[in-house]
């Protein structure tokens, strides 16, 4: 399953010390917002925006986009 | 089996790359449309790590596939034809990369047939308007031995998204 791919891949680069590439954070929270997994993809797209910080206008609008999504299934 | 092209090069020298109008506009973000064109349906962009790699931030394509089909525009087609300003209103992108890929085919005996994969690219400015950068290449192949997405993958990351056609971006270059 691709989720737990990119996890383990996210373990090893930690391990290495190494940054993951730009992207990665955000499709993993992606991931976990299809799976349901609502504040997985939050602290994701978080990361997101601190490591990358040009990403924070789209990032922005995922999270925006996540949380009408919440409040509607509420 | 392939062979790579660079369209427009008869010799052996490469364009010689100007880099003028990217110093003027350096890009720090780069978001990459799904790609449009015959035969690139199932495969999302290859381009987004070679340019991660030169050091440009490059928006991941499933999210930004999902978030543009939710923003008005369903089909890849859309995508192309949206206004950069919308574009760089919903990501933030100081550029947009517009890919096509088209693959054509001939059988040339009963069992085996060769295949070429073209690309084109352009870089274009969100506020601005203008090209950045643009470029094509192809791949040809024989008998499938190679699938259409190991080409796309190629011609993008070892011919087309690297220097010299590319520069390293200001981020990098501090």
């Amino acid at each position: 399953m691709q989720v737990e791919r990119m996890e383990a891949d996210y373990k090893k680069a930690c391990a290495r010390n190494q940054q993951v590439p730009p992207g990665f954070h955000a499709h993993l929270g992606h991931l976990y917002s299809q799976l349901g997994r609502l504040d997985d993809a939050r602290k994701q797209f978080e990361t997101e925006k601190t490591e990358f910080p040009e990403s924070a206008v789209f990032v922005d609008q995922l999270i925006a986009r996540l949380n009408k999504h919440e409040r509607a299934a509420k | 089996m392939f062979g790579l092209l660079l369209a427009g090069c008869a010799t052996t020298s490469p364009p010689k790359p100007d880099y003028t109008i990217f110093r003027q506009f350096h890009p720090r973000s780069i978001l990459v449309l799904p790609p449009i064109g015959e035969g690139s349906y199932n495969y999302l962009s290859t381009a987004t790590r070679p340019l991660a790699e030169l050091g440009y931030y490059v928006f991941p394509v499933a999210p930004v596939d999902q978030f543009l089909k939710d923003n008005g525009m369903p089909t890849r087609v859309d995508m192309h034809q949206a206004p950069l300003a919308r574009l760089a209103e919903l990501t933030g992108a100081d550029a947009v990369l517009f890919l096509t890929l088209n693959q054509y085919g001939s059988r040339y005996q009963l069992d085996k047939f060769s295949t070429t994969v073209s690309v084109q690219g352009r870089l274009v400015d969100t506020r601005s308007g203008l090209t950045l950068w643009e470029g094509s290449g192809a791949a040809y192949e024989d008998s499938s031995t190679e699938s259409e997405y190991d080409s796309e993958k190629s011609i993008l990351g070892n011919i087309l998204l690297r220097p010299p056609l590319w520069p390293i971006s200001s981020k990098l270059r501090g």
